[in-house]
């Protein structure tokens, strides 16, 4: 009897607690602190999936999946002859410019040395007198030998893949010896040390509550973990997902897990502060 | 409208009350049965509140219903045409690059502001500038031809022939300064805001494929996306029409200001897409937000 009764007393506590707050929120659709759920998916804060210009065969690749790259690190080298050869080409062609202004302008002093030892004329004479054209055309060589240098080298570094960013490689599609088409996505390189959590199906109807700067819950279930974070940013157009309109919002979390990997699922509540 | 709302407010009611089951009944010991079972026939009960609050009726499954219930309508008889739109800018562009490179630099992220001509991404320029630079040569060795010629005197065929190397030298110079100013960088048509990027330091470009996506989110307009051919030709450009909001919950006057001249096929439908001017530009509207469009079209004879 003595159990019965405090069976009931419990339960009457816990309508009059649980159902005041129902009531509550059904009244007040929008109420002074709204939570917005939302699937979300971690993505790395920066993604590159890098190709070549030019087409041809991978000769080097010096860095395998799941290598930590510094920026400016070589990732993949073809195999270009041809454009080092160009290279070579445009070296030999420098120098031999170079050497035809330097046999021009010495020509030219010793032309002047002749003419002024000869008569004595004003210096304005003197250079009437000498073709100095000569030395101004050669020098006008050599600049353009110079270029040319440069030219074959921008087309020899086409050949060449660095990184843009500290990241991790964390795809490599090709092996050495196989062909390479200009515009292959050959290298992923991503940011993995900057995990961000992207929802995936945010309803149009809830976007108006978030805002940027609002706090986040993030439970990732694979790791079975709740992280905090911040919306940091909030996608300004709606992408269609099934028939529904939603919003990719951005969130990162405020510690980066241990064993938190690109790709997996998480369950994000954003509180709006409104 | 307002029987929709009714609807969402009991879904969500109820929705708060299984979870609220579902809570307690996960935290609880196997030692307190008799509270589970007492949990839940209050659960029931609050479940038959809701049921008692309004009469039964179908739970909408999708938030277009409406927009059903009034193609249900014979549309020859309606005094107004609807249609389900959506939110676009006035101005929106995609930009792509006109050449193959390799992109050195990404200088915005989505959602930043842009001003007309603000340089957004990059291009790897060594080639180019290395093109530029022999150009120059070439025309200083035009241009020294043409002063030698002239310092010594000669005939004028000579002279002309050297003006003109000396000419075709500076227009190849104009066109490589053109060519790096032009294909080494992307820039902003109009004041707007950054909405995708699509593209990252170290990858590569293709001619037409759009990395950039940008509008101006400070003037939106709303598009019909499945006004039926059957009710087009009641609307005319002028009607006024009411624009329901979803997302904001609320209902804004606006105007027909275009009529597409040609039809795209909706699943098996054929629509022409109507576009509507807001009245006033509503506070927190977002690119790609579902409306719906009520005109007021003049009955069919």
């Amino acid at each position: 009897m003595k159990r019965f009764d405090w069976s009931v007393l419990t339960a009457i506590v816990v309508l009059a607690v649980s159902a005041n707050p129902v009531f509550a929120a059904s009244k007040n659709t929008v109420s002074a602190q709204k939570t917005v759920t939302a699937s979300a998916v971690i993505v790395p804060a920066q993604v590159a999936e890098m190709g070549f210009v030019i087409s041809g065969i991978a000769k080097e690749i010096p860095v395998k999946e799941g290598d930590t790259i510094q920026a400016g690190q070589t990732l993949m080298v073809l195999d270009t002859p041809d454009l080092q050869f160009a290279v070579t080409e445009a070296q030999a062609g420098l120098r031999a410019a170079q050497a035809e202004a330097q046999i021009r302008s010495n020509e030219i002093i010793k032309k002047y040395i002749v003419i002024y030892r000869r008569q004595s004329v004003t210096l304005e004479k003197l250079r009437l007198d000498v073709p100095h054209e000569v030395i101004e055309m050669a020098n006008a060589n050599e600049q353009r030998a110079q270029a040319s240098v440069e030219i074959a080298q921008a087309r020899l570094a086409q050949g060449t893949l660095t990184a843009p960013f500290d990241g991790v490689v964390t795809s490599l599609n090709v092996i050495p010896g196989e062909f390479v088409q200009s515009d292959q996505a050959v290298i992923t390189l991503a940011t993995l040390n900057a995990l961000q959590v992207e929802t995936t199906d945010l309803s149009e109807r809830e976007i108006p509550n978030v805002q940027i700067g609002d706090p986040a819950n993030i439970f990732i279930e694979a790791l079975d973990k709740n992280i905090s974070g911040k919306v940091i940013n909030i996608s300004p157009r709606a992408d269609p997902v099934g028939g529904d309109v939603v919003f990719k919002v951005t969130i990162a979390p405020d510690t980066q897990p241990e064993g938190l990997l690109w790709g997996m699922t998480a369950e994000v509540e954003i509180q709006s502060g409104e | 409208m307002k029987k929709i709302n009714t609807y969402r407010a009991e879904r969500r009611w109820s929705s708060r009350a299984s979870v609220l089951l579902a809570r307690t009944g996960t935290e609880s010991s196997p030692g307190i049965l008799l509270m589970i079972s007492l949990l839940t026939v209050m659960t029931l009960f609050l479940a038959a509140c809701t049921s008692m609050a309004s009469t039964p009726t179908p739970i909408p499954t999708i938030s277009l219903d409406d927009n059903n219930a009034a193609s249900g309508i014979p549309s020859s008889d309606a005094a107004s045409v609807s249609a389900s739109a959506s939110i676009v800018p006035l101005k929106k562009a995609e930009l792509s690059f006109a050449n193959v490179g390799r992109v050195k630099a990404v200088d915005v992220r989505v959602g930043d502001q842009v001003k007309a001509g603000q340089v957004l991404v990059e291009l790897d320029t060594i080639l180019l500038e290395a093109k530029v630079k022999e150009a120059e040569a070439n025309f200083a060795l035009a241009q020294v031809q043409v002063n030698y010629l002239k310092r010594v005197g000669t005939d004028e065929v000579h002279l002309e022939s050297a003006q003109a190397e000396a000419d075709s030298a500076q227009a190849l110079l104009d066109s490589a300064n053109t060519t790096l100013a032009t294909q080494s960088t992307l820039v902003a048509p109009f004041n707007g805001t950054v909405v995708t990027v699509d593209i990252s330091p170290a990858e590569t470009v293709v001619p037409g494929r759009v990395i950039i996506t940008m509008g101006d989110l400070s003037r939106f307009q709303v598009e019909t996306k499945d006004l039926s051919e059957r009710d087009v030709p009641r609307v005319q450009i002028g009607q006024t029409a009411s624009v329901f909001i979803e997302s904001l919950n609320e209902e804004f006057p606006g105007e027909v200001i275009d009529i597409s001249r040609i039809s795209s096929t909706v699943g098996g439908d054929v629509v022409f897409k109507v576009t509507v001017d807001l009245d006033q530009q509503p506070q927190g509207l977002l690119w790609g937000m579902s409306a719906d469009v009520n005109i007021e079209a003049a009955k069919q004879e």
